[in-house]
């Protein structure tokens, strides 16, 4: 089976089944773009993603290698956030810079599953949280005036007028 | 695109300030709406995001999800990633997420499928039965009005008649919703009577003011006589800028003109009354 390298931003070299390579449309595009064979023995260079992420997402690729691909119009997979598999929720039992470095990873790799997966996480962390709780959850500064807060409640509160 | 924000170096980032506008937009896209509209308060960032996009785009991912099942929503007509170019304030995009009120039928058992529920006999005879399909007549016509149902409401030798309120504020049409739109409210009902019995039709639909004062009102009445009474008919009417609609009354009635005991009177079934979204563009980005 054709192997081929990927290499970390801080240098590091993981030989990868091309197959499962593929997960990402940014890596498989540059392979064809380069016209990379399999005897080559051509570095494809991921300046942004390091070695630990990477090997995260090599890991999660090849659980998902045999998953079908996404259709082309998504038939609501996307809506839910309930339905992530227990493998990828315990594959994302991670600290949340890694989880965050994730999502950034995904996007540039452009693997639109591991991208909504570590999204609908990220989402469900903050379903059903108050703003000060979420604040204190992502740590996040709250940059609002006293009035500014006052004008954005009211807003909120006319929206649900009944 | 949107532009990856600048940190100063040195300042260490995390969790969203790692990420760029795009991303905290798709991130937030999926949390639910009633946290969504709370999120608004956490930070300038997630209020200028969730202002300018992210309501949005989750009315954009669920209208697609909506278009691939069986649901409805305010824009099945209009392609996912034609909802992002619509011209519309972020509440709006709030609303459709939470009730999806546009194009959408908000008559309660239109067809009588779920008996007289829903519907306020006005009429001191109250004496309305429901057929499952019509006796005596064509089977309901092919049209999305009736949603799958076969059924429908009957009249009798005495005058029948009964209303339904559509209070618009209960879809998340408030007023400030209502004055920014100025929409269309269209509304329309089918009526048929039996091949061998004639009857009368009326329909009345009313919109009224938050203080209960009447805007305008629209009055359909038929005739259709015996022996050529069981065609179905489509009456419809549309009320143009109704800013300050709150509620619409839907009254009907029907009754036979030959006075025979038994349920030989109008049949009534379909009852649509919409708010039409208007479609508007943004203009092109430069």
């Amino acid at each position: 089976m054709p192997m081929i390298k990927l290499q970390s931003s801080d240098g590091e070299v993981f030989q990868v089944d091309f197959e499962i390579a593929k997960a990402s449309v940014t890596i498989k595009t540059m392979v064809e773009d380069l016209g990379l064979e399999e005897e080559d023995e051509e570095i494809v260079p991921l300046p942004n993603v390091n070695a630990g992420i990477l090997k995260k997402v090599i890991q999660w690729a090849t659980y998902h290698k045999d998953d079908p691909p996404p259709p082309e119009d998504d038939e609501g997979r996307e809506k839910r956030t309930d339905d992530i598999s227990s493998w990828d929720a315990d594959f994302l039992k991670v600290d949340q810079g890694t989880l965050f470095e994730l999502i950034l990873a995904a996007n540039y790799l452009d693997i639109k599953g591991l991208l909504d997966v570590t999204c609908k996480t990220v989402a469900n962390m903050i379903k059903g949280k108050t703003p000060e709780e979420i604040r204190k959850t992502f740590n996040i500064k709250n940059d609002f005036t006293a009035a500014e807060e006052d004008q954005v409640r009211k807003e909120n509160e006319w929206c649900e007028e009944k | 695109m949107m532009e990856v924000l600048n940190y100063l170096d040195g300042e260490i980032k995390t969790s969203f300030e790692l990420l760029p506008d795009e991303m905290v937009v798709y991130v937030l896209s999926f949390v639910d709406t009633d946290t969504l509209l709370n999120c608004r308060l956490v930070s300038k960032r997630w209020l200028d995001l969730i202002e300018a996009y992210v309501f949005q785009e989750k009315a954009s991912r669920e209208n697609e999800y909506v278009n691939n099942g069986n649901g409805y929503f305010s824009f099945s007509e209009i392609d996912t990633n034609t909802v992002r170019k619509l011209d519309l304030p972020w509440y709006i995009f709030y609303v459709i997420c939470k009730h999806d009120p546009f194009n959408r039928n908000l008559v309660k058992n239109p067809c009588g499928h779920e008996g007289l529920k829903y519907w306020v006999s006005t009429s001191y005879h109250n004496m309305w039965i429901v057929e499952k399909s019509p006796e005596g007549a064509s089977p309901l016509p092919n049209d999305p009005d009736f949603d799958g149902h076969t059924s429908c409401f009957v009249s009798t030798y005495r005058q029948c008649s009964k209303q339904q309120k559509i209070i618009f504020k209960d879809y998340g049409l408030n007023s400030t919703v209502m004055k920014y739109l100025n929409p269309e409210i269209f509304v329309s009902e089918w009526y048929s009577g039996r091949f061998d019995c004639g009857c009368k039709y009326t329909l009345k639909a009313a919109i009224h003011d938050s203080n209960g004062k009447l805007i305008e009102q629209h009055n359909y009445n038929d005739v259709l006589p015996q022996w050529e009474a069981n065609i179905w008919t489509k009456a419809s009417h549309s009320f143009k800028n109704q800013s300050d609609a709150n509620h619409l009354i839907l009254y009907h009635s029907g009754v036979d003109t030959q006075f025979w005991a038994g349920h030989y009177g109008t049949k009534i079934s379909g009852s649509v009354v919409k708010v039409i979204l208007p479609i508007r563009f943004k203009c092109a980005e430069k």
